[in-house]
């Protein structure tokens, strides 16, 4: 049954409205009576409940968590229809009251006993009511002491000033609510049991909650399940009574998105003695997601670090390795260098491999090296070099005949492959050489074919250990740079011995050759002996023709003299003894000898060029015909010739004297052939070829039969008689042999009766060194 | 003795002209030039080279009567070259004075260089026709007696 509403209510509402009390803040005044009334009665829930229109809202509340409820399922709205004591004993047996919700469920009401408050004017605005969840009784003490309690209360709602300042505190809080709801932190209140009492707004805006749905919900919703023991934790830690706690909690909103959250919590007890915890928290969200993802990257930056340095240290390990076995190839490199020095200096090749040997020996300790040559049929090993290996197994295995199952070097040359041989006890290869082996403590034997330039097997290099094992990199390493040594050495020997048959067929060659050329070289200089000799003879000869020239002028001309000289006495002295005839032999003795002087001076001067070296000089030809014609000038005057001279070149290189002799011999014999011609004419004319100079004499005189051409330079060799033309016949053979010496020619041209030109021409180069 | 000459002017009429000449006929003709162009110095005559050797060894003093005014050489001479002799008197200091005159026939050059090379004074070639070798005798006369200073004057 519903509360009724008293007759007046209109009045009743504006004088409770007119005390400005509803939803003020708890105020000590009134929850002293509360706590005395629990006290007293030893009831659970004691209230003072002040009717609303709708609601009864409880201004101090003792056990009870809500500020208010319904109006119409109150008690109290039934209590304040009466002046007196509204009691309930047990409200399950009361029919107004059994099926009220307060009843059938929390706070199971079963005692109520509530006395009105009358306010000011008279109006019932409340009760002082006791509750509990046992029937009880009230006995009559219990009724005054509680209606001495209601009137206490009552007088404290009428006492105006006091509750204009529960207003003020009410609208302090009102405004401090204002300011935590419009925070932008998520502000909440939770109580005890966990139920969400408050949040602010941004505390719903965040976690996407309308404010119904908030009513509804406990606080362990929306806490991300990972977050929940954690925050249990700290909620029993609060309401266990610590101060104020930090907290850091992951919620979770309404759409499943995790909310990261940072604050604090602390305890507070409510006015009505319930206790509730306060959280002021800040969304995180995005920092810790920040955090997280910079941790992500720091992390993969570390990992990636890390992943480096492991690489580094890889590196750093492969190249440490890598040194090592340089620093081996190094040393094994100076040995090269003293096998290569060795192997220049052509030192015995047996020496030089087993430097080669003992080289690689110093770097790998505990080996033996070997090196065997292939013999010349391809087929046998013989020891090359094997310094340190037992002699008897050397001589052992001397002359091996490689195949495919002997030992590690027959089968390495056969195979022409690497053959590693870690255990010669349990290898194959080596089942007939085994005791040999065993015998001399030979365990591994790693055997390298040694191949030539051409790809042919030379030998093979192997290395012997008296433990089982396989090769190293490093080692593998060493043995190639070796192997490709030795091939080096064993090519230069073997070019050496075929240099050396060469050189050997080559001297035998050379010796034949010599022993041939010896011969001929004899008969070349008994050739060259009997050359010089007729040389010699021939050189003689011509000092005697000199000599005979020179004799000829001598010795012809001093009885010359004699016979000129007495003719002439006799024709001078002793004219008058004389008759006609012998006058006139004397005259023809005297004629004849002046003839003979002239004869052999043009001998002489025709002997003298064979003696004499044509000289180059610059020879000014203009000059020297002008010098010729002038030494003639009285002949060419009492003659009356004419004479033209036409040289356009002036200086060339030239023999002067012959030259001289050359245009003298021509223009005498000009002038003599011409002088019966009317006028007699002589033209000098020059000519300058690409090659040759060339000079013309020509004349208008008898001129001659070109059939005679070539005799006419013969000496002494005359076409006219002596009475008619005086002449020795020696001139052009002077001009011939004056030509001749210049490497020139000389030729002519004649029609008998009008005249003679004769040509001479000479090479424009220097000849003087070629008639040196 | 000319007393109106000079004191030189005695001196060409003592002193003898050295004929060096083998051939006879040459010899006969030259002494006839001679005489023809009226030259009174005596003749002296040597017939070889050796004998014209053996003279510059026997006149080996500056007021030697016999010493020459001028030698008359030849160069082709039995026995000793005129060449020779010439060489052997240009090492006398007192006949390496003396002109020498070569009268050949020769017109070798190579003969003419060697004269000179030898300190000759003068180089003639003997004509074949008399007149003109007796006309060149004049000229001899003319320049070598009469013009020129001869060395070693001689005293008073």
């Amino acid at each position: 049954m519903d509360a009724p509403l008293a007759q007046d209510e209109d009045k009743r509402l504006a004088a409770l409205q007119s005390l400005n009390i509803l939803d003020t803040p708890p105020e000590l005044r009134f929850d002293r009576v509360t706590r005395l009334a629990t006290r007293l009665f030893k009831v659970p829930i004691a209230l003072v409940s002040l009717i609303d229109a709708d609601r009864q809202w409880f201004k101090s509340s003792q056990g009870l968590t809500v500020s208010e409820t319904p109006r119409a399922i109150s008690f109290c709205g039934h209590a304040i229809c009466g002046e007196e004591l509204f009691h309930i004993p047990n409200a399950e047996h009361d029919p107004r009251f059994k099926d009220n919700p307060l009843v059938t469920g929390e706070p199971m009401i079963r005692f109520y006993a509530g006395h009105p408050l009358t306010g000011p004017g008279g109006y019932k605005l409340g009760t002082l009511c006791l509750i509990d969840r046992q029937p009880r009784e009230m006995n009559p003490e219990d009724r005054e002491t509680l209606k001495d309690l209601a009137s206490l209360v009552a007088d404290e709602l009428g006492n105006v000033e006091l509750n204009r300042t529960a207003m003020a505190l009410k609208s302090r809080e009102a405004e401090l609510g204002s300011f935590l709801e419009n925070a932008h932190d998520m502000v909440q209140s939770v109580g005890s049991d966990g139920r969400i009492v408050y949040v602010n707004s941004s505390w719903r805006k965040i976690m996407g909650y309308s404010e119904d749905e908030i009513a509804q919900l406990n606080l362990m919703q929306v806490i991300h399940p990972d977050s929940q023991a954690h925050c249990m934790a700290v909620f029993e830690q609060i309401l266990s009574g610590k101060a104020a706690v930090e907290v850091e909690a992951v919620f979770l909103s309404k759409t499943g998105k995790n909310i990261v959250v940072s604050g604090n919590a602390q305890l507070r007890k409510q006015a009505d003695g319930t206790l509730i915890t306060q959280s002021i928290f800040r969304d995180i969200t995005f920092r810790k997601q920040y955090e997280t993802s910079m941790r992500r990257a720091r992390e993969h930056l570390e990992r990636r670090v890390l992943e480096r340095t492991r690489d580094l240290q890889e590196i750093n390990t492969a190249l440490e390795q890598e040194v090592v076995v340089r620093k081996k190839i190094e040393a094994l490199q100076a040995g090269r260098s003293l096998v290569l020095e060795k192997l220049a200096a052509g030192e015995d090749k047996k020496e030089i491999l087993e430097t080669l040997v003992r080289v690689l020996e110093e770097q790998v300790s505990g080996m033996k090296g070997s090196i065997l040559l292939l013999d010349h049929e391809g087929k046998r090993l013989l020891n090359g070099a094997s310094p340190n290996l037992p002699e008897a197994y050397s001589r052992e295995i001397e002359g091996l005949a490689i195949g495919p199952k002997v030992g590690s070097c027959g089968t390495a040359a056969f195979e022409k492959r690497r053959v590693i041989v870690a255990d010669t006890q349990s290898d194959l290869l080596w089942a007939d050489y085994r005791v040999l082996a065993a015998q001399h403590h030979l365990r591994a034997c790693w055997s390298h074919p040694i191949i030539g330039a051409d790809g042919g097997v030379m030998g093979t290099f192997a290395l012997y250990y008296h433990d089982v094992r396989m090769p190293s990199k490093v080692e593998t390493d060493l043995i190639e740079e070796t192997v490709h040594l030795a091939a080096i050495i064993i090519q230069k020997i073997k070019a050496d011995q075929v240099l050396e048959t060469l050189n050997r067929e080559l001297e035998g060659r050379v010796k034949e050759r010599t022993a041939v050329l010896n011969e001929t070289n004899s008969a070349l200089e008994a050739e060259m002996a009997e050359r010089r000799r007729s040389e010699e003879l021939i050189k003689a000869k011509n000092e005697e023709l000199k000599a005979f020239a020179y004799t000829v002028s001598h010795d012809l001309k001093a009885p010359l003299r004699g016979i000129s000289g007495y003719a002439q006495e006799l024709l001078s002295e002793h004219h008058e003894s004389l008759i006609e005839r012998p006058k006139f032999c004397l005259e023809q003795i005297a004629r004849a000898t002046n003839h003979l002087d002239k004869l052999i001076e043009d001998l002489l001067q025709y002997s003298r060029l064979d003696r004499e070296m044509p000289k180059s000089k610059d020879v000014n030809l203009n000059v020297l015909v002008k010098e010729i014609i002038e030494a003639r000038a009285s002949l060419i005057q009492d003659q009356g010739i004419e004479v033209t001279i036409d040289i356009p070149f002036s200086v060339v290189q030239c023999w002067e004297k012959g030259m001289s002799q050359v245009l003298s011999n021509l223009i005498d014999n000009g002038l003599k052939y011409s002088r019966k011609a009317k006028p007699p004419r002589i033209a000098i004319s020059g000519e300058t070829c690409s090659k040759v100079y060339r000079i013309c004499v020509r004349d208008n005189g008898i001129g001659f039969n070109m059939k005679y051409h070539d005799r006419i330079y013969g000496l002494f060799n005359r076409l006219v008689r002596q009475d008619e033309y005086e002449g020795t016949g020696a001139g052009l053979a002077i001009v011939k042999k004056v030509i001749d010496g210049l490497r020139g020619k000389v030729w002519a041209e004649s029609i008998p009766g009008q005249g003679a030109a004769f040509y001479v021409e000479w090479p424009k180069e220097n000849y003087q060194q070629e008639n040196g | 003795m000319n007393a109106q000459g000079g004191k030189y002017d005695k001196m060409p009429v003592v002193r003898p002209i050295l004929l060096v000449e083998d051939n006879p006929m040459d010899l006969d003709l030259t002494l006839k030039a001679m005489k023809e162009q009226g030259m009174t110095n005596p003749i002296l005559v040597c017939r070889d080279g050796e004998e014209a050797l053996q003279f510059i060894e026997a006149h080996n003093t500056e007021d030697d009567e016999q010493l020459p005014l001028i030698v008359l050489l030849d160069l082709r001479l039995p026995k000793v070259d005129g060449i020779e002799v010439l060489r052997q008197a240009r090492q006398n200091p007192i006949w390496k004075q003396i002109p020498f005159i070569v009268l050949t026939t020769s017109k070798e050059n190579s003969d003419i260089r060697r004269a000179y090379e030898l300190g000759i004074n003068s180089y003639l070639v003997k004509p074949v026709d008399f007149p003109s070798f007796s006309g060149m005798t004049k000229m001899l006369k003319l320049y070598w007696v009469l013009t020129n200073q001869p060395p070693f004057p001689g005293k008073d």
